[in-house]
């Protein structure tokens, strides 16, 4: 018995291992990486690589969760960002900018909720399409060109202090974690990810909750945009193209998978670290760059095929024992 | 009655299609019909070759169909494309290929048809198919006379460099890289590293973030495009280190930046004229059609730019930068 818990737990906890492991032999075996001394490097990645990548990597969660896909928003992610920047600067106005930014991201997501939970259009070719819409409207209303000379009170809000952008990723996710898991709302993205029909039979409006959660997604989406405004100084319609695949292997290397009504949002905290600690470390090593993508996309595959594993060989093979460790665990 | 005019407006914009590809046909005879397909149009660099061929061809009173890809720097989209343009048999193609081994089966196609091919930008070297000419910035000169200036500019000896380079495998960024090498390494000093930022504002932010730490007393980087030097300028601002960024292109917004900071850490960038490249196919794509003698290829190496240089209070004037 005990043999199993050990084993659960070590199960649980693989992609914090994988984490802690992945620093210990990066400051291990390099001198600029990490050190007692030499802090910049890691909080570089904390700081400010993070942040963004948490956000877009949570949304992509939600909706896998909901057994969807959101393939703009990278898309999204440029529009609000061009859209709130274009209206910043002509009125010099940076909460307007900001409002506008959200706004935007907002009707974003409902549209896409709209077209997947009215319409019946399913979520993969509705969010492509609703990428290409936002790219063409962006070349349209940018004309090619990029925005940039932001008023300077827009970069001192986001970056006042080093730590603005994480505070405000972190009270976001827990906020989500929250939702997700400890409120009604929460309980119906996982049923009607489950099983969406018997969701709807048993009462759960789940057109409400596709809508909501793409909205969700939109706002998450404006808000990074709003970031790597403060960090880039400048927006192009170019933004965030590799968004969508980048929060896919970051939720997935978290340990969330397709199939829906599985996963959690929290796991995305430690898929994201895991991507850039992965990528920034190889290069402290000295590795090609080019061998990145290559770890990156072997990587996902072990992770999916480690929680595959997972479900087959211990849910399967010791059925009742989990079961009996299930009823421990809630009694 | 209303209902009626709404459905009259509705059958006449379905019409309107139909009539304009009808009196397209009948006006085919005598001008000259070029298609041009470019990488993309999400910078200003594609913006301005475009809109500078767009006037050439006004000039010349020639047709020009532009093709852009919706997705920037898609080869796949840029095949599809090309047989797209096949359909109506043009008398020239303009080609700025975004994978220069990729758009192959492309150009095979249009040798196919027997159409003159010009292609611009980055060069595509594969022997089995035949193009007319190239006509682009040398991009090899480019990222050595830039790197040049470098290390004229910071005057350091055995200095530390890092590339930029754009996306992984194309000509255009490989060349820029092949070039700054050579001349970093004439000159004494060490290329540290060369990553890929693909051509995107936020790639290479992180990507320097990741490089000024990895690489500690590094005092150079080198970036393929102007876009990702800007994306990246806070970074290396806020590293504190005193690093100075020198890129391929020049952009409104890279020219009023290095003014306002008067090229404290931008500290140069090397020409890579679209309005001249634009202008320049358009006029060879009509010489070729009209059956003139075209040379294999036409490049040219941008100036570099930098307040030290002559051209520099002309460039501000040009940009309208005070």
């Amino acid at each position: 018995m005990t043999k199993n818990i050990n084993l659960s737990l070590l199960k649980k906890n693989s992609r914090l291992i994988v984490l802690l492991l992945l620093l210990v032999f990066f400051a291990a075996f390099t001198d600029t990486f990490w050190g007692i001394s030499n802090w910049t490097n890691i909080l570089n990645i904390v700081l400010d690589q993070f942040p963004p990548l948490l956000l877009i990597a949570a949304g992509m969660t939600m909706v896998i969760i909901m057994r969807g896909i959101d393939l703009s928003i990278g898309a999204t992610v440029a529009i609000s960002a061009s859209l709130g920047a274009i209206v910043m600067n002509s009125t010099q106005n940076v909460a307007l900018g900001i409002l506008i930014s959200l706004l935007v991201g907002i009707i974003v997501g409902v549209c896409n909720g709209v077209l997947i939970s009215v319409v019946g259009v399913p979520p993969y070719i509705a969010t492509i399409s609703m990428k290409w819409i936002l790219t063409g409207i962006c070349l349209v209303v940018l004309n090619g060109s990029s925005v940039y000379g932001f008023p300077s009170e827009f970069k001192a809000l986001l970056q006042s202090t080093k730590y603005n952008c994480f505070i405000i990723s972190l009270v976001l996710i827990f906020l989500l974690a929250f939702f997700m898991e400890k409120t009604v709302f929460g309980r119906n993205v996982y049923v009607t990810g489950t099983n969406e029909t018997a969701a709807k039979l048993s009462g759960v409006n789940t057109v409400m909750v596709t809508i909501i959660v793409f909205a969700i997604v939109g706002v998450l989406s404006s808000i990074t945009g709003l970031m790597y405004m403060s960090f880039l100084g400048g927006v192009d319609a170019n933004l965030g193209s590799s968004f969508p695949i980048r929060a896919i292997a970051a939720s997935l290397i978290g340990g969330n998978a397709f199939g829906g009504g599985k996963g959690r949002v929290t796991n995305t905290i430690i898929g994201a670290f895991i991507m850039l600690v992965l990528t920034n470390g190889l290069l402290h090593m000295g590795i090609p760059a080019v061998w990145q993508q290559f770890v990156l996309g072997a990587l996902i595959i072990i992770s999916v095929v480690a929680e595959n594993f997972d479900v087959k060989s211990f849910l399967k093979k010791r059925k009742k024992a989990v079961r009996q460790l299930k009823k421990e665990e809630i009694v | 009655m209303r209902k009626m005019s709404i459905a009259f407006m509705i059958i006449f914009l379905f019409l309107t299609p139909l009539f304009a590809g009808g009196s397209g046909e009948s006006a085919d005879d005598g001008r000259i019909n070029v298609a041009l397909i470019v990488k993309q149009q999400t910078n200003d660099f594609w913006v301005e070759m475009i809109a500078n061929a767009e006037a050439k061809a006004e000039e010349l009173d020639i047709d020009l169909d532009v093709l852009v890809p919706l997705t920037p720097d898609s080869n796949e989209e840029q095949l599809q494309l090309i047989e797209q343009a096949l359909l109506d048999s043009p008398d020239c193609f303009i080609i700025a290929p975004a994978d220069s081994n990729g758009i192959v089966p492309g150009i095979e196609l249009i040798n196919e048809a027997g159409i003159p091919i010009i292609v611009c930008d980055s060069a595509i070297t594969d022997p089995s198919v035949e193009t007319l000419t190239f006509i682009g910035s040398d991009n090899y000169a480019c990222g050595y006379e830039l790197a040049k200036a470098a290390v004229r500019l910071t005057g350091i000896e055995n200095g530390k460099v890092a590339i930029i380079e754009g996306r992984p495998g194309q000509a255009s960024s490989l060349e820029r890289s092949a070039g700054a090498e050579a001349a970093y390494k004439e000159l004494g000093w060490t290329v540290v590293d060369k990553v890929p930022a693909n051509w995107s504002r936020e790639d290479a932010y992180n990507a320097s973030q990741n490089i000024l730490q990895a690489y500690p007393g590094i005092n150079v980087i080198q970036y393929n495009s102007v876009s990702m030097a800007l994306g990246a300028y806070d970074a290396v601002e806020q590293s504190g280190q005193d690093v100075k960024i020198v890129a391929v292109d020049k952009t409104k917004e890279s020219l009023q930046l290095m003014k306002d900071t008067n090229c404290e850490i931008l500290i140069a960038s090397v020409d890579n004229p679209p309005d001249v490249m634009g202008a320049n196919a358009v006029e060879i794509a009509v010489r070729c059609v009209q059956g003139e003698e075209i040379a294999p290829s036409y490049l040219a190496t941008g100036a570099i730019i930098a307040p030290s240089e002559e051209n520099w209070d002309e460039m501000l004037q040009k940009y309208g930068i005070v």
